[in-house]
């Protein structure tokens, strides 16, 4: 599964980082969905066609393994404030040099 | 208004119900009603005004996210986040205040659609700092 959710997401310009969280990323045996906290640099007016085209990917991507994912899609500055409150507990899968 | 429909965004009875209780029985609004499951229309009696309210449930809600809850519902000047768990960040704070645009998380949609710019509600904690914008 993470060999996928990280290929479908490299596929992708513009994510600067790709995290994972939530009760699959623990290991647990159920979880109703998948938690990806996703980083997008892209300009102000590309932010909405961008979050629609990642969360289309993901949808497809979903449909495929026949599980449901649950974005929260941030810019580079929201990240850094924190704003999750298990931040801690995020699980880094992807991040680009530059980014 | 108190059916229990369907919508693709994710957000569960419980949560709308729960907007439906307190929009209900808000003491400065009249008129609540409730379209695509999760998108209320109300008039505020003091101010006179009209107000559409997304019921959403954003573990943490960003500017994206606003984005596309306004691309999808053009008319919203309220966007309600859900429960203290959930949260929004200051950009999209920012971003909707600069819009006149409210965004609420938990209780403080109450005491905001009593003022007259509610997208500029605030609320001090113990220290006088502001609690809004901060995450979950």
């Amino acid at each position: 599964m993470r060999t996928e959710i990280l290929r479908e997401a490299e596929g992708l310009e513009g994510i600067a980082a790709l995290y994972g969280m939530g009760s699959y990323f623990r290991g647990e045996a159920s979880y109703r969905d998948i938690d990806l906290v996703i980083v997008v640099d892209c300009a102000r007016a590309d932010l909405l066609a961008k979050g629609h085209e990642i969360r289309r990917s993901f949808v497809n991507l979903g449909e495929r393994l026949g599980v449901a994912f649950d974005l929260t899609i941030l810019t580079p500055r929201e990240f850094a404030e924190k704003p999750l409150r298990d931040m801690d507990a995020l699980e880094l899968l992807l991040t680009r040099p530059g980014n | 208004m108190n059916d229990n429909g369907s919508n693709s965004w994710g957000i569960a009875f419980s949560r709308i119900s729960h907007l439906i209780s307190v929009l209900g029985s808000h003491r400065n609004l009249t008129g609540v009603r409730r379209h695509d499951d999760f998108i209320f229309e109300a008039d505020r009696t003091r101010q006179g005004d009209h107000l559409t309210i997304a019921c959403m449930d954003e573990y943490s809600a960003g500017v994206e996210f606003v984005m596309k809850v306004l691309d999808a519902f053009p008319s919203v000047n309220v966007i309600y986040v859900g429960g203290n768990w959930n949260g929004y960040t200051e950009e999209a704070l920012e971003f909707c205040k600069y819009r006149h645009i409210g965004i609420f998380r938990g209780a403080e949609i109450i005491p905001a659609l009593f003022t007259d710019d509610f997208w500029n509600y605030d609320k001090l904690d113990a220290d006088g700092n502001s609690t809004r914008g901060r995450g979950p």
